[in-house]
């Protein structure tokens, strides 16, 4: 047992540099990124096109040797382009029913511009990514384990979108923005792109070997001190409260659920053990809050109009918790 | 289990040398914020001093000082750290809450748990604790102390009106205390004197009323001055009550009380010999001082020294002012007798007024009472050649009745008949010498110039007018040593009674 859980952690930083190999920069969105396959959640990734979303997913995919799929949303895509649907098949002279799965029915989804899709259609991949399952008709079909989305969104064409209502993006454990690359990481991704060079992407862990990681990250011990702080800053985001903070009663309408909570315990140990402890430190939960908080915290009126970002909001609340003490529970 | 068990004991045990480093932090950090507290405290003590009057201010600054130290160093010792806190101050030094969460695990037997103790472990024998956990003691405490033990230090030596008033009150009570611990000493003197039967009871009741007296005053004395005063008033009180006791039981009890004052140490042996001395003279109404001729400014002359009384007040009364009254000397008839006639002179009853006193001037001019007042009236009555300055002392004014009437009875005291024609002392003028006619007697004679001779016309005035000048001079002669040294307290006390 000491030494799988001494090989995972090997393991892990080892997919995170067969990843590097194709996603040139990013090394934190690949981290959150592994962290969230780690912790069985689902990422939403949002940035402009062009950085190498879909290069991620795909990468990710073949280093963790997953099966991977791709959804693309428009506006006419139908719940059942994403899910499957019965077919009609003529057997032996007589009709019947054949599910023909969707495209969902995969290790890693890809869902690309979610934001694109009908809420209805947002719904039913939605639906598969909190159950597990996709329901057609009467019947129930379970989806390949492991099993993971990852969405992504443009933050820049408004036109004819159907932005994700808050109760569904509370449904993503992580939202990762991914920025611009740097001029030298730029110039490594054109030596990467418009060259013959085509990196190749090592096969690192198996689903299985993911599901056990998944296991034994959930036995990592978190100290009172280090759980008190993380419950303290999702508290803290609620202005309604007792624990919640000046900065959440200044900027915020609404706070955090508790699947925030349980997205920083679960990241948190993912990222320990990525880096070779045993225990989940403050600078775990420093680490993860961001991603964690930043699509389930809701502006009001007084941070929209100062331009003020999450981001921004879960800064301060960091430090007005640290100032305040860190709690024990 | 056992395994479990053993690594949780030696995690205990290799935080045992993180305990004691942060101990040593601890009382280094607790000394210097005792230091500071202390000196501040002591700063506070020094400013109050420059307000109000605090006797040994740095000594108690001093005390505030090393008590705060002390009780800083004593209260760090106190607090040695325990095991959570050794854990937290090395995870915060970079174990990354590898100790803390070890230690929530105590007892847990599951791998995860295992391993990490195992990390836990490992982390803290290989750390440098020292190195891990370093002490460096901030300037800003450096600093402080540096700038709070100058200004204490300039708190303590600049001088200031206040210190000096709290230094004078310390010494008076000082004083004060040792005044009463040896008026209490007497007391028991007393008693013992009383209880071995070498004093008599009702001597000691009176001694101990004036001890009583004596002691109230000296608790109410304000400064060292009003004590002196207070004592030289018991003094003269002593000796007061030695009169009385010469008077109402002869002169064994005077001598009784003075020994026993004496022995107590409420009068040295020698204020208690002049007492008895001056007591005895005053009683047996000789003189000791010689027949000087006065001149001016000794009016109401007194002849023949005829020993009018000791009571200054019977002086008094018997002397009449008699310018120029030189009784039979001056007339000449008595050939050199003294008057025994001489009668004391009515500045005597001035006296009672205390403007005898005035007198006392007169008497520097003969240097008959040299200022005394108290009309010594020296030797005027020597009759030896007719001076007949016998200054009528009755009036010495102290209405004690001490001014006792000195003048000698040398020479016969016969009832002579007055000179139809008296000669007439011219006064008035300084330093002019009222020659007195006559013929001169058998016996020796002397003259005596006065010096400063302020004229007494013989008019009465309100001694309102006199006093200052009177009360000034008397206490210049007092300073001069013109008086004798068992007179002084007693002219002294009898200004500042009637200044009061």
């Amino acid at each position: 047992m000491q030494e799988e859980i001494m090989q995972v952690a090997g393991k892990i930083k080892q997919c995170e540099e067969e990843i590097a190999k194709g996603i040139i920069g990013q090394k934190d969105v690949i981290r959150q990124v592994l962290l969230a396959v780690l912790a069985d959640g689902n990422v939403l990734l949002e940035s402009v096109p062009g950085l190498g979303k879909t290069q991620l997913v795909k990468t990710l995919a073949q280093s963790l040797s997953l099966q991977f799929s791709r959804i693309q949303f428009t506006p006419d895509l139908m719940p059942a382009d994403v899910t499957g649907t019965n077919l009609i098949l003529k057997e032996e002279g007589k009709n019947k029913f054949q599910f023909e799965a969707g495209p969902v029915f995969a290790n890693l989804v890809l869902a690309d511009e979610i934001n694109r899709a009908t809420p209805k259609t947002q719904a039913a991949l939605l639906e598969a990514m909190q159950e597990k399952t996709v329901t057609v008709g009467k019947k129930t079909y379970e989806l390949p384990k492991p099993f993971m989305v990852l969405a992504t969104q443009n933050p820049i064409e408004n036109e004819g979108t159907y932005p994700l209502p808050e109760a569904q993006l509370d449904r993503f454990l992580f939202k990762i923005l991914i920025s611009f690359p740097k001029i030298s990481e730029l110039k490594e991704i054109m030596d990467l792109t418009v060259t013959n060079q085509s990196p190749v992407i090592e096969p690192v862990l198996t689903g299985e070997e993911l599901l056990r990681m998944r296991r034994i990250v959930k036995d990592v011990p978190i100290a009172d001190a280090v759980a008190g702080y993380a419950l303290s800053l999702v508290a803290g985001t609620h202005p309604e409260t007792e624990e919640g903070t000046e900065t959440a009663k200044k900027y915020l309408a609404c706070g955090a659920s508790p699947r925030a909570a349980q997205a920083i315990f679960t990241t948190a140990k993912a990222r320990a053990l990525l880096e070779g402890r045993y225990n989940v430190a403050f600078e775990d939960v420093d680490a993860v809050v961001y991603p964690a908080l930043r699509h389930r915290i809701i502006l009001n009126f007084d941070a929209v109009s100062e331009n003020i970002t999450p981001d921004e909001v879960i800064a301060k609340l960091v430090e007005e918790v640290k100032k305040n003490g860190k709690k024990s529970v | 289990m056992r395994k479990m068990q053993g690594i949780d004991q030696d995690i205990r045990k290799a935080l045992w040398k993180v305990r004691v480093r942060i101990e040593q932090i601890q009382v280094v950090t607790s000394l210097l914020y005792g230091m500071i507290a202390g000196l501040a405290a002591g700063i506070v003590v020094l400013l109050l001093a420059f307000v109000i009057p605090v006797y040994s201010a740095t000594m108690i600054a001093v005390c505030l000082f090393l008590g705060f130290t002390l009780f800083f160093l004593v209260w760090s010792l106190v607090r040695f750290p325990g095991i959570r806190r050794a854990a937290r101050t090395l995870d915060q030094a970079g174990m990354k809450e590898r100790i803390q969460t070890a230690l929530e695990l105590t007892g847990a037997e599951s791998d995860m748990a295992l391993l990490l103790k195992k990390d836990a472990l490992y982390h803290i024998r290989r750390a440098d604790i020292k190195q891990l956990i370093r002490f460096r003691i901030p300037a800003y405490l450096w600093l402080t102390i540096l700038f709070l033990s100058v200004s204490g230090i300039s708190a303590s030596l600049i001088p200031s009106p206040v210190k000096e008033e709290a230094k004078l009150l310390h010494e008076l009570s000082e004083k004060k205390e040792k005044e009463k611990e040896k008026l209490e000493e007497a007391k028991k003197q007393l008693e013992k004197q009383v209880e071995e039967g070498t004093l008599d009871a009702q001597t000691a009741k009176e001694l101990e009323a004036l001890l009583a007296q004596a002691m109230k005053e000296i608790g109410q004395a304000e400064s060292v001055s009003d004590l002196e005063k207070a004592s030289d008033r018991l003094k003269t009180k002593v000796s007061m009550a030695s009169v009385d006791a010469a008077k109402a039981g002869g002169q064994e009890k005077a001598d009784s009380l003075l020994s026993a004052a004496a022995d107590t140490g409420l009068l040295s042996k020698q204020e208690a010999e002049q007492i008895k001395a001056t007591t005895l003279a005053q009683n047996s109404g000789q003189s000791g001082q010689p027949g000087n001729e006065s001149s001016s400014g000794t009016a109401g002359v007194s002849q023949g020294g005829e020993d009018s009384s000791t009571s200054g007040e019977e002086a008094n009364q018997s002397g009449e002012n008699q310018q120029g009254e030189n009784g039979e000397n001056q007339s000449g008839s008595s050939s050199g007798e003294n008057g025994g006639d001489g009668q004391n002179g009515q500045n005597g009853s001035n006296g009672s007024n205390g403007s005898n006193g005035s007198n006392g001037s007169n008497g520097s001019n003969g240097s008959n009472g040299s200022g005394s007042g108290n009309g010594n009236g020296n030797g005027s009555g020597n009759g030896q050649g007719g001076s007949g300055s016998g200054n009528g002392q009755g009036g010495s004014g102290s209405g004690n009745g001490t001014g006792w009437n000195t003048g000698s009875k040398n020479g016969v005291q016969t009832n002579q008949n007055l000179s139809e024609n008296p000669e007439q002392i011219t006064v008035g003028t300084q330093g002019s010498d009222g020659n007195l006619t006559g013929q001169s007697g058998t016996g020796s004679s002397t003259k005596q110039q006065s010096q400063n001779g302020l004229a007494w016309d013989g008019k009465k005035v309100s001694f309102d007018q006199v006093l200052g000048s009177y009360q000034q001079k008397a206490y210049s002669k007092i300073s001069q040593n013109k008086v004798p040294a068992g007179m002084k307290s007693i002219v002294q006390s009898y200004f500042d009674g009637i200044g009061k």
